[in-house]
């Protein structure tokens, strides 16, 4: 056997697996739970982004364990969320006619 | 770089398979090979390290509950650990620059904790260091590229993303279906539909606004039209003030009413064909019962005054019994004695008469009384009647100035109210008017019917108020669409933000690991393997998230599948590659890997080609391994550092005590121990064989044949122990025969007898021949291998060393040239022999 013969095995090219692969920058190798807050940060704040729908989403959906009905509750409060924006929307209009 | 954290030990007792605590010390050999057939419990070493790290203290095989065909944490103890009294349990410790630490974790019982030692372990795990060979299969046959995206997603530790990428997907789907949705508004035109009669279909602004002005307003007058459907148009405060001055006015409803007060009161329908007119009413009912009572009142009267004439009525009755044609009269009056001869009447039959007529009188008299009362009783019923109708009528007419028709029916209302004390009003002028207002009204009705039919300002006010309320719920159901429409546009923008970090998060790691891992599959299929590329197409609303494996197989063959030109067992080298790079690549916190049976799906010369893989790229990691292949157990041992590698075998599974295990070198303590335990020891022998044989063969330098390409790296005990023949036989040494066996032992080493023992005495050829034949044959192998020592110090390793012909013992101080020495029983007797 290798180590009975005290031969040593060829090792010589043991090491490194290729020349060029760089250590893994840190969003790569961050957690699915970092990237996810890296991730809502970047969403909220993304230019024109719907401020409210963002947080919709990163309430119930941009977690590492959501709630079973995560995805119901979801659109249960995007649904909400027209109704209350056609209704406001309702509102301004009639408050124009009445000036 | 903070240094790399290793196991330095794990210990598994009443675990899985191991009941009695086994340790496994990486202290001093960083790397552990386990080879044990299947079922002996290798596989719980990988279960070890598995549940040290998992989340819910349970195997992913076993699931969290008993159920389906999950055995569930129960199975992570062993069975007899309770009666043993052994808690389950897994120890281990790390090793982190100088630092160790140690931790534990419960396998029994709800609560099982991960240790801390263990968390801050996995925080180094970005790439799941466990592999098994399984997984690599089910990797292999799930072709999906979706299966496959969530299998590579799950190794990359990524699993959380993909489901967030799921349920972004089903947000989308449900969103776009609200946002689509016609229920809403499908409900509104049902609406619409019932309050135009089924004019206007769907809501529209103009229908619905000449619907109004047309079938609303017309009828009522043809002049006043809306411009426009809504509260603000002119003709909305119009509409409300015709309706208020029609509910000051008499409208159709309102005459109705007052031809109906008044044709309760007194109404002369004409005939149909021909006969008299009807007249019906509370008047007439009640003049009618009034003059039925002067009728019963003047004949109850007139019989009354019969009947008052008959002062002796009671006598008569009391005589009706005694002058009763079926008795025996008296002779003489009951009263006064008088013979019935003397009397008036003369006689008994003359007094039945009188008695009859009599009677008769007072019968007529009862029954007009009777008529009479109830005469009395109609009238006075009519007269409620009457008294109850009249101020309905009276609250319908219009004052007058004194002598007009309310005036008048006041006043016979009064008097009808003085009945009976006062007689019954005459009523002709009543009637006369009455008759006249009821004309009068059907006439009214008539015209008004037949200008506006049914409509009224009122009911067209409570019309369009419902059509304006309904227009409302249309806008509104309007405006959550569009709402929705926009709020689903921004959703589909931000879930593609989301999706598109992902997919750049899971590509940037895949980029990074296609090199390593094309490195990787090279290594084991060769130089001339095409590269592999993984690809993650974009995603649609209908797929998800998809990992493509794609190769350029050929110039004509670029960028195609790899399941239609690469084998499965490439395919598998693929998913191994990947899984290998990724730990490599991204566990440089904890460079652990584990593998659990990786090489089934592989033919020898990949098997020999894995294990110089490992040697050549992963010697810098901490290896644990186990396998129940034999040969690439030994081929590991051929190439991996032994300094770093600690290799032992399962020989055994004790239900009692857990599975034995034996260092690769087979002792003949542990032959003796098997037979001493009753158990056969041909396993070991062949085993113990196989190792001096190579030891030897290696030591002596021999030459071995090269083999057919489907047999080219593992030599059995036969070509080692013939090749070991061929070299002596070269160098002019033969060894002496050992005692009892007729032929040269080598001989039957070549031919592999021990493989035969059982055929002795079976007719399978590998089975077990008695304790007894075992140790004789182990006798004779030992007299045999005895003679392989150095002639002057007695050790037995040797060495050949360029240029020389025959080996010389491998002692630095010794060197002595090999030599037989004679065999102990035979020293004397055997003379060596060419070979």
């Amino acid at each position: 056997m290798a180590e009975e013969e005290g031969q040593v095995p060829n090792t010589a090219d043991t090491g490194e697996l290729t020349d060029g692969v760089e250590a893994a920058p840190a969003e790569q190798t961050a957690s699915p739970a970092t990237f996810l807050t890296n991730l809502s940060e970047r969403l909220k704040s993304t230019d024109g982004v719907d401020v409210e729908v963002a947080g919709i989403l990163i309430e119930h959906l941009l977690m590492v364990t959501p709630k079973d009905n995560a995805v119901a509750n979801a659109n249960a409060t995007i649904l909400d969320l027209a109704r209350e924006r056609a209704a406001r929307a309702t509102a301004e209009k009639q408050e124009a006619v009445d000036g | 770089m903070a240094d790399p954290t290793f196991f330095q030990s794990l210990t598994l007792e009443g675990f899985r398979a191991y009941l009695q605590p086994q340790t496994f010390d990486f202290s001093q050999k960083r790397c552990l090979a386990i080879f044990a057939p299947n079922g002996s419990g290798k596989s719980s070493v990988i279960d070890a390290l598995e549940f040290l790290f998992s989340e819910n203290g349970t195997l992913v095989r076993l699931g969290q509950r008993t159920l389906n065909n999950h055995a569930g944490p129960q199975a992570l103890a062993h069975n007899e650990a309770q009666a043993a009294g052994i808690v389950p349990m897994v120890k281990f410790s790390t090793i982190t620059g100088k630092h160790v630490a140690e931790g534990s974790r419960a396998a029994s019982g709800n609560q099982r904790p991960i240790h801390a030692t263990a968390t801050a372990m996995k925080a180094s795990f970005v790439a799941d260091p466990l592999i098994r060979g399984h997984t690599l299969r089910t990797f292999v046959e799930s072709q999906m590229p979706e299966a496959r995206y969530a299998d590579v997603a799950g190794w990359l530790q990524l699993s959380p993303l993909v489901e967030v990428q799921k349920n972004l997907r089903l947000l989308r789907r449900d969103v776009k279906a609200a946002a689509e949705s016609t229920t809403e508004q499908t409900r509104l035109n049902g609406v619409l539909r019932a309050e135009t009669a089924q004019e206007v279909e769907k809501w529209d602004d103009d229908a619905v606004c000449a619907f109004i002005n047309d079938k609303v307003i017309a009828p009522l007058d043809a002049n006043l039209k809306f411009g426009a459907t809504d509260e603000d148009d002119p003709a909305y405060p119009e509409l409300n003030k015709r309706m208020e001055a029609e509910e000051k006015q008499v409208g159709l409803a309102g005459l109705k009413q007052i031809r109906n007060a008044a044709a309760a009161l007194w109404l002369k329908t004409p005939p149909e064909e021909g006969g008299e007119p009807v007249i019906t009413g509370v008047i007439p009912d009640f003049e009618g019962a009034i003059a039925k009572l002067a009728d019963a009142q003047a004949f109850e009267a007139d019989e009354r005054e019969k009947a008052a004439g008959i002062v002796f009525r009671a006598v008569w009755k009391e005589a009706e019994p005694l002058f009763a044609d079926d008795a025996t009269a008296p002779e003489a009056c009951p009263v006064c004695a008088t013979p019935v001869d003397q009397t008036t009447a003369g006689s008994v039959p003359a007094i039945r008469e009188l008695l009859s007529d009599h009677l008769d009188d007072l019968k007529s008299y009862a029954e007009a009384k009777k008529a009479l009362d109830e005469s009395v009783t109609a009238a006075s019923q009519a007269h409620s009647r009457l008294v109850a109708r009249l101020p309905a009528m009276i609250d319908h007419l219009e004052d007058d100035a004194g002598s007009g028709f309310k005036t008048q029916l006041i006043a016979y209302q009064a008097a009808v109210a003085s009945w009976p004390t006062a007689d019954a009003p005459d009523s002709a002028a009543i009637i006369q008017l009455l008759a006249a207002a009821v004309v009068e009204l059907d006439e009214q009705i008539a015209k008004i019917e037949a200008k506006q039919g049914d409509h009224t300002w009122s009911k067209a006010k409570a019309k369009v108020d419902r059509l304006l309320a309904l227009q409302a719920e249309v806008r509104l159901a309007t405006r959550i669409s569009e709402e929705l429409s926009k709020l689903n546009d921004a959703l589909t923008a931000q879930a593609k933000q989301i999706s598109d970090a992902i997919r750049e998060k899971v590509q940037s790691l895949l980029d990074t690991l296609q090199t390593p891992m094309n490195a990787v599959y090279k290594e084991i299929q060769g130089e001339d393997a095409k590269p592999i590329r993984l690809e993650l197409p974009g995603e649609d609303d209908t797929n998800q998230q998809r990992l493509q494996l794609v190769v350029d197989f050929a110039e004509n063959r670029a960028s195609v599948p790899p399941g239609g030109y690469l084998s499965d067992s490439q395919i598998h080298s693929v998913a191994l590659a990947l899984r290998l790079a990724a730990i490599k690549q991204f566990n440089v916190g904890a460079p652990v890997i584990a593998l659990d049976d990786i090489v089934t799906s592989y033919d020898a010369d990949h098997r020999r080609a894995i294990g110089a893989l490992i040697a050549k790229m992963f010697a810098d990691l901490q290896i644990i391994l186990v396998t129940h292949d034999e040969r690439f157990f030994n081929h590991l041992k051929d190439q991996l550092a032994g300094k770093d590698w600690h290799y032992t075998r399962i020989i055994g599974l004790d239900p009692a005590y857990g599975p034995r295990f034996a260092d690769h070198k087979v002792t003949d303590e542990m032959i003796e121990a098997r037979w001493a335990n009753g158990q056969s020891a041909a396993n070991e022998m062949r085993q113990a064989e196989e190792e001096w044989l190579l030891g030897i063969a290696r030591g002596f330098g021999v030459n071995v044949r090269i083999r057919p390409l489907e047999k080219a790296y593992s030599y059995e005990r036969a070509e080692l122990a013939s090749a070991i023949g061929g070299f002596l036989g070269g160098i002019k040494l033969s060894p002496a025969d050992v005692p009892g066996v007729n032929n040269r032992f080598i001989a039957s080493l070549v031919k592999g007898d021990v493989e035969n023992f059982g055929s002795h005495f079976q007719e399978g050829p590998y089975g077990d021949g008695s304790i007894g034949d075992e140790k004789t044959r182990w006798e004779e192998f030992k007299a045999f291998r005895d003679q392989f020592s150095c002639p002057a110090c007695g050790r037995t390793k040797f060495q050949r060393p360029f240029p020389l012909n025959k080996p010389v013992c491998a002692h630095g101080g010794c060197e002595t040239p090999f030599a037989f020495a004679p065999p102990p029983a035979a020293a004397s007797a055997a003379a060596p022999v060419e070979v």
